[in-house]
């Protein structure tokens, strides 16, 4: 059962992928709404994978993954980013940022299954 | 204006040209130089009535004669005066032993005026006639049929003739004189100095003609800015809703009962409303963010195939075949290949959205010249130094309709039907070119159908380029 942690200061975004996800099979999925509380929320859920929103009204996503990477004991998360702002092209095109995947809302199911897919494959031929 | 050399030659010219037609004139001009002459005449008379002309004023309408001299007796008393020339009127004024009639009006050639006393005897008749170089003018004095006296004006020309030849000499010499100076004059050279100031005025106006379209582009950037800015916003607003839409498709199609076809038809409707929002989100995105954002070495053929490619299921499912006439080698051209590949994919998806179904798109390449000071007019030419390279793209659809030619390039207009394109293509597809320092225009097809024509300069720097850099 991989752990992923969905982080968007839209509860109904959050809610719809944990139940798709879940829905899916294979997934546990925790939710975090507020920026400031998603580093608590990593030590404590201790995720394989976090999804996480870049423009939040708190703090951007890509600062977030900056200090998950800042920490050792939370280094090893890998990221998925969801932005409402990049065009689906760029990131077809597999635009990346900060090395991480970035995926284009409106994002469906099956995209962030495989992204998700790909981002854990990664993680295991690292490993 | 300042007079320029050239023109002042040209000025001269035309003053020694006007001298020479003076010359061709003059003797057609005799007649009125003779009537405007004071001429003076003795009258001589035979016996009984004496008479001396003693005023002559001849001008070119008037004719002032005034006739002085003894009253014959038997003149008689009451004369009136017969004027057989309209434009002539007569006095006539008798003293006690004078004669001293005054006729007035125009005294030309050949016609004739009489003096009639009151019994219908005609007193006086005066006639005009030229004779060779002489103008006779006569006037018999008559009482009943008797002729008492004849005023005979006899004017000779010679010496007005002689004032003439020397007018006509100085006119030639004149005018000889005009053209030996002026073949002298080195033309040429003042016309290479005229060209100058001809070409420096045209510069000039190009130059504000470029100025005037770099601010066009200014504003246009500053357009694209705020649009930029709004379409970043509305799509931030707008995707968050859409994301919660999709992900919620994707839940209750998840959830729906197995087999219901209704359910199925309207959770396909949903998730088609979410693309098409998407779409127009995206393209308008796009729209804002056609500044060049990086520049290479291009091979328009190489984009053009990448372009067909990427739209070759589109072409497929509406059974729409392809026509290649791609010039190789073709010349490299410097700029975005992600901007122009997607300039290519617009111009192509809008071919086939034109087609609708089954009919064909042509794409040709090749070189072209593009005159330099009229890139902007988009002149292409055949011939001299291949400057720039034209990609077309040609459909056999309907064609757009008549006066459609700048409006379809306009964000949001469309001629297809409801959800077949967001309206932002071709405008996207223009920005992208114009920022590239190109033009792209389409045309109907005398045959059918319209061609995009997209025309990119070789090796120069766009116009924004600067402005990209900075």
């Amino acid at each position: 059962m991989k752990r992923i942690l969905v982080v968007d200061d839209e509860a109904a975004i959050t809610r719809l992928i944990k139940l798709n996800l879940e829905a899916a099979g294979g997934y546990l999925v925790f939710t975090e709404n507020k920026a400031s509380r998603v580093i608590d929320a990593a030590r404590t859920f201790k995720p394989d994978l976090a999804l996480l929103d870049i423009m939040m009204p708190e703090a951007l996503g890509t600062d977030i993954a900056a200090q998950l990477q800042d920490d050792p004991r939370l280094r090893h998360i890998k990221i998925i980013f969801l932005t409402a702002i990049a065009r689906k092209g760029e990131t077809d095109a597999g635009h990346r940022v900060g090395g991480q995947l970035i995926l284009a809302k409106p994002v469906t199911t099956d995209e962030l299954l495989a992204a998700i897919d790909t981002a854990l494959a990664a993680d295991k031929s690292a490993s | 204006m300042k007079e320029r050399p050239y023109d002042i030659v040209i000025y001269i010219r035309r003053v020694a040209l006007l001298a020479s037609a003076l010359v061709i004139l003059l003797p057609a001009s005799f007649y009125a130089l003779l009537e405007v002459k004071v001429l003076g005449a003795q009258l001589e008379t035979e016996g009984r009535a004496k008479a001396i002309l003693v005023e002559n004023h001849v001008a070119r309408n008037d004719a002032h004669w005034q006739l002085r001299g003894s009253r014959p007796d038997a003149l008689n008393d009451a004369v009136r005066a017969e004027v057989l020339h309209p434009a002539q009127a007569c006095e006539m004024n008798f003293d006690q032993d004078d004669l001293h009639a005054t006729l007035l009006g125009e005294v030309l050639p050949h016609t004739t005026s009489r003096l009639i006393d009151n019994q219908g005897a005609v007193v006086a008749e005066f006639i005009g006639d030229v004779r060779g170089w002489t103008i006779q003018r006569s006037m018999p004095i008559r009482v009943g049929d008797a002729v008492l006296g004849r005023i005979e004006i006899i004017d000779d020309i010679n010496h007005i003739l002689g004032t003439s030849l020397l007018i006509m000499i100085a006119c030639s010499l004149l005018a000889t004189g005009m053209y030996w100076i002026l073949d002298r004059v080195p033309l040429a050279a003042l016309h290479d100095s005229h060209a100058r100031e001809r070409a420096e005025i045209k510069r000039s106006l190009d130059m504000e003609l470029k100025l005037r379209t770099a601010q066009e582009r200014l504003a246009d950037a500053d357009r694209l800015e705020s649009v930029g800015r709004l379409a970043a916003g509305v799509a931030h607003e707008v995707k968050n809703p859409l994301a919660i839409i999709r992900l919620g498709l994707d839940y209750l199609t998840r959830q729906a009962p197995a087999g219901d076809e209704i359910h199925e038809a309207v959770l396909t409707d949903l998730r088609d409303a979410v693309g098409r929002a998407d779409r127009i989100i995206k393209d308008l995105l796009h729209y804002s963010r056609t500044r060049v954002q990086s520049r290479a070495p291009l091979d328009m053929n190489a984009i053009l195939e990448n372009a067909l490619r990427l739209t070759r299921h589109n072409l497929d499912l509406r059974r729409i075949g392809v026509q290649r006439r791609l010039q190789e080698p073709l010349p490299t051209l410097n700029g975005d290949g992600e901007q122009l590949l997607q300039v290519f994919i617009n111009l192509i998806d809008n071919a086939a959205q034109a087609i609708d179904h089954d009919g064909q798109i042509s794409v040709s390449t090749r070189s072209a010249w593009v005159a330099t000071e009229s890139v902007a007019d988009g002149m292409v030419a055949e011939g001299d130094t291949a400057n720039a390279i034209e990609v077309a793209i040609g459909d056999t659809g309907p064609g757009f309709p008549d006066g459609d030619e700048d409006r379809i390039f306009d964000p949001f207009f469309t001629t297809k039907a409801a959800g077949e394109g967001t309206g932002l293509g071709l405008a996207v597809a223009r920005n992208i070119v114009s920022w590239h320092g190109g033009t792209l225009t389409l045309r109907n097809n005398p045959e059918g159908g319209a061609t995009a024509f997209v025309t990119l300069k070789l090796a120069t720097e766009s116009p924004n380029e600067a402005d990209t850099r900075s």
